[in-house]
């Protein structure tokens, strides 16, 4: 989980916007990048620092996963938690080098059904110029580009079955493209390992995250047989045991 | 001493004769672990980096899953709380974590990234002071703190004794009134009146010995935390960004100018300050540290201030002290009675060196000293030279090593006067932990013109693999040249709440044996000791209880040392938005606060408990956001405030939550930036100030009620907006256009 942290690692240090004035650094560093929670502790913080010179506005959003058209096993599909958060504050300001937090909570978890349920906590970023340095447009306003940053954060209710499927999507000599499709109640994070369908034979393997569908790449350390096991490895300590079940590993064949 | 990023200070911890025991609960979410699940013999934590689990009863630690190899580190305190030594979690921890036993320091030096800085804002001396809501408590008739020792002792040659002592703070007519109660002595009685002026801090009347006495200072009422601000200038890669850390925590991030210099600004403490200058070169060049080290006594002054402190009674003394510089302060003192008038200087030559030297002009007698310190060892040494009443000369250095598992320290003193003849002394004194269960110390010492001219004292500790109760056994030895003068062997047993010694002891020489027997029992509310022993063909026991009891708004028992004083902070939500603790309104149990200065205990039944503090001192307390459930429950203190410790009386801090409505209003028909404006809300005395976003947003919390909301044009000063707005429960969402 370690890897997958990292990967995710919600840091963004960017932008030079195009006004001319604008020459200080605008950056945000959001903890954790990825949360896993249960209805245990169905509440908790983020810690937004900026790194940057320039003062963030941010604006915070929750939403909820995008519903899977194909699927018509709703009651059992990945639940949407957005609807059930409180995230406060909405908005807020951090002068350069300052950490602020903001809470959320699931003011009442009892409704939710069984599985995992997401929501991404979009935070939104804006260069905020000073007071003194504010010029009157003149002419029009100039472009403006705000960044988001993303944080999954899953509440696991019950026990997690995720149900993932193994396509292939693409394949060289040097890489596996996988399409992995998610069919269970709850999303999936870990290691994906590629193995010969006896298992004693390792041809790769990658950290992901899975919620309902993903591209997932692989470098391969050797050429693949025809048929191919996909092994799957939870990584998530953190997560209280037993909470969610690790996939079983699938048989692909090209 | 704790060293955590953002946080130094004293953390308690319990030393058994062997190991150091800590509460693991507190500790772990002082660090910032959310707390998964605690009870008395497990304990689950985890953070984004590691998820650990103490597990009492099983005798294990996982982190992340793996299982840890650790034996007998976990016992129950006497609060039900689980304890854990520190090898336990240097297992636990790894390279993140040091546990310096020589030099009782707990360092987390490499864990700025694991653990979040921000969790420990509330550093003691690092922190902006904090506004005082609960200040200083005065009133004609309030608590009483009574201290008690009651000591039996039956001796078989005087026989039996009974020495009750009692201590008394009372809070009275604004002031503070202490009574010391003995059987065996003369009462003593005082009343002392605080102030908060620069000039007088404290007149105090009463009964010094036998003689009637006022007292008058300006000297502060509780201990200093920071001496001085000390400014580090440096040339680095231009344009870099430079920050500085003490003991962790970011003290000031600035970016170097063109030509690379910078200058960084950070307190220094009394004691020892560790700082750390981190420079972070543009581009991702590797991050270049420098560490340095401060020490500061006690004795110095922070610059400019002067203090005195004068006492006027049949045997009068008086002394007055200058801080002249950040480092030299002037002392001068005069007493009657022996008869003395000393000037003294306390310098600082070097940050990490202290020395002073003083004058006595009546006795004739010149003493000087110097102390050098680093983390890993130090060399001091004492000069004193004196003409009257008799001639003498001492000459003394030490010097102190520690490191890894063990320690060293090398004495050496020569001494003469007009009674003995010169004599040199050196002693030498080796401690090792040899395996985990093995511990040696051993001691060897050679005196000139001496009978003891070279003396030799080995001691060896064994620790039972034992959990509950710890059993040590110790052996030792004292050789006088060739011959054995002692043998020496005991046990030590300590349990959740009681500890046992036994000690047996031959005397060669005197052909005599000994044996001492202790037993004790720590409770919250007070302390039990008894010895007996048996020595020469005498016998002899005692007794003794110690407490407090503690009268104010209720009555409580206590072992809080004489003069110290504790606070009750209690959070509730205030449902009803009147500020007070109703009837019908429940603590919150969930909330977690810390007072960084002090230790704290969280009851179960809601009660904050931060105990040991000084009165007098402005505490400042953080209650820590991730713990209130609700995210729109907001503390009508803020979640940082500072409350003085009153002294003579338990001082209670109700905090109340409240669901203040929000305000999510939206500015229109501005023709310029929204972010040059901003809106207050007054109510009566009350107001809000809020920043108004790009987009003409604005938020806000507060309570119900009518207000009138003013938009500022920051850019000139004028109110652009003045209207009425009626904020009910919930939310509210006002537009105001900001054109007719």
């Amino acid at each position: 989980m370690q890897k997958l942290a990292r990967i995710l690692a919600a840091t963004l240090l960017l932008t030079h916007v195009s006004q001319a004035q604008e020459t200080s650094e605008l950056a945000l560093k959001v903890t954790p990048a990825f949360k896993w929670t249960t209805d245990a502790v169905p509440y908790g913080d983020l810690q937004l620092r900026n790194p940057g010179t320039a003062a963030a506005e941010i604006t915070i959003v929750a939403t909820g996963i995008a519903a899977d058209p194909d699927r018509t096993d709703a009651p059992s599909a990945i639940g949407d938690l957005s609807r059930h958060l409180t995230v406060f504050p909405p908005r807020l300001i951090i002068p350069p080098g300052e950490t602020r937090i903001v809470r959320y909570a699931v003011m009442d978890p009892a409704p939710l059904s069984e599985g995992g349920h997401v929501a991404f906590i979009k935070l939104r970023m804006a260069r905020r110029t000073p007071v003194d340095q504010v010029r009157i447009p003149d002419t029009a306003h100039a472009i403006r580009i705000n960044y988001e940053l993303r944080v999954p954060l899953i509440l696991l209710k019950g026990v997690g079955e995720p149900e993932i499927v193994a396509q292939i999507a693409s394949q060289d000599e040097k890489k596996l493209i996988l399409n992995l499709s998610n069919r269970g109640n709850s999303p999936w994070a870990g290691t994906v390992h590629l193995s010969s369908a006896d298992g004693l034979q390792s041809f790769g393997s990658g950290a992901v995250v899975v919620f309902q569908e993903g591209t997932f790449e692989i470098a391969l350390l050797a050429p693949l047989p025809d048929t191919f096991q996909v092994g799957f490895e939870s990584d998530l300590d953190w997560i209280p045991e037993h909470s969610l079940r690790t996939p079983t590993p699938v048989l692909v064949s090209r | 001493m704790l060293q955590a990023p953002g946080y130094q200070g004293i953390w308690p911890a319990w030393f058994d004769g062997d190991r150091f025991w800590i509460q693991a609960q507190p500790f772990m979410e002082r660090l910032g672990y959310e707390v998964l699940f605690s009870d008395s013999t497990e304990l689950t934590t985890r953070d984004q980096r590691r998820a650990i689990t103490f597990n009492y009863a099983e005798n294990r630690i996982h982190v992340n899953g793996e299982e840890r190899d650790v034996d007998d580190f976990a016992m129950v305190g006497s609060d039900g709380q689980m304890l854990i030594t520190m090898e336990a979690l240097q297992e636990a921890f790894g390279s993140d974590l040091v546990w310096d036993q020589s030099g009782l320091t707990l360092r987390l030096s490499s864990a700025a990234s694991l653990f979040e800085p921000s969790r420990f804002r509330g550093h003691a001396g690092m922190e902006p002071p904090q506004e005082i809501l609960f200040p200083r408590q005065r009133a004609w008739l309030g608590g009483v703190h009574i201290g008690y020792t009651m000591r039996h002792e039956w001796h078989e040659r005087t026989g039996r004794t009974f020495t009750p002592v009692a201590r008394v703070a009372a809070h009275v007519a604004g002031g503070t009134l202490r009574w010391h109660v003995s059987r065996t002595s003369t009462s003593q009685i005082h009343y002392a009146m605080d102030f908060k002026s620069r000039w007088l801090s404290r007149i105090e009347a009463g009964q010094y010995g036998d003689e009637l006495g006022v007292q008058i200072s300006n000297r502060p009422l509780h201990p200093r935390r920071v001496h001085r601000e000390a400014v580090q200038q440096g040339i680095t890669t231009p344009h870099a960004i430079v920050r500085g850390r003490v003991s962790g925590a970011v003290s000031e991030q600035v970016q170097a100018d063109r030509e690379g210099r910078y200058t960084l600004h950070h307190p220094v403490f009394y004691g020892s300050t560790e700082t750390t200058i981190e420079v972070e070169p543009l581009g991702g060049d590797p991050l270049e540290v420098i560490e340095s080290h401060w020490l500061t006594p006690y004795a110095m002054l922070p610059p400019g201030h002067l203090e005195y402190k004068a006492h006027l009674s049949a045997i009068p003394s008086g002394e007055i002290a200058w801080g002249m510089s950040s480092w030299l302060t002037l002392q001068a003192s005069v007493l009657h009675s022996p008869r003395s008038a000393a000037l003294r200087v306390h310098a600082l030559p070097l940050p990490t060196m202290n020395m002073d030297a003083e004058v006595d002009l009546i006795e004739h007698s010149v003493r000087g000293n110097f102390q050098w310190w680093r983390p890993w060892g130090g060399l001091d040494g004492v000069v004193h030279l004196q003409q009257k009443p008799s001639q003498s000369q001492l000459f003394s250095t030490n010097f102190t090593l520690a490191g890894g598992g063990g320690n060293l320290q090398v004495r050496l003193t020569h001494q003469r006067d007009d009674a003995r003849a010169r004599e040199t002394s050196v002693r030498a004194v080796l401690g090792w932990q040899l395996a985990q269960f093995l511990r040696v110390h051993t001691g060897v010492q050679a005196q000139s013109r001496s009978t003891e001219a070279l003396s030799f004292t080995p001691r060896l500790t064994y620790t039972l693999p034992l959990d509950n109760p710890r059993i040590h056994l110790q052996a030792s030895t004292k050789t006088v040249g060739r011959q054995v003068d002692h043998w020496q062997g005991g046990a030590l047993a300590n349990g959740r709440t009681w500890s046992a010694r036994i000690q047996l002891r031959r005397s060669v020489q005197m052909a005599a044996f000994e044996v001492h027997g202790t037993f004790q029992v720590n409770t919250e509310w007070a302390w039990f000791d008894a010895r007996g022993g048996w020595s020469g063909g005498d016998f002899f026991h005692s007794q003794a209880l110690r407490g407090t009891i503690m009268i104010g708004e209720d009555i409580r028992l206590s072992a809080l040392y004489e003069e110290r004083t504790e606070a009750v902070i209690r959070l509730y939500v205030d449902s009803n938005l009147n500020g007070e603790l109703d009837a019908g309104e429940s603590l919150s149990l969930r909330h977690r606060v810390n007072v960084p200065a002090a230790a704290v205990s969280h009851r179960a039944n809601g009660e904050v408990v931060a105990r040991n503090l000084d009165p007098y001192f402005a505490y400042s307390v953080s209650i820590l956001p991730e713990s209130i459930i609700n995210p729109l429950l907001h503390p009508a203190t803020g979640y940082q405030f500072a409350f003085v410790a009153t002294p003579g009386r338990t001082r209670y801090i109700d905090v109340p939550l409240q669901p203040l409505p929000t305000v999510s209003g939206r500015l229109t028909n501005w023709p310029g930036s929204y972010t040059v404006l901003q809106v207050q809300l007054r109510r009566g005395e009350f107001m809000e100030q809020s920043e108004v976003y790009q987009d003409g947003v604005f938020i806000a919390q507060v309570l119900p009620g009518n207000y009138q909301v003013t938009v500022i044009n920051l850019l000139t000063g004028e109110a652009v907006s003045d209207t009425d707005l009626t904020v009910g429960r919930g939310e509210n969402f006002p537009v105001i256009s900001l054109q007719p």
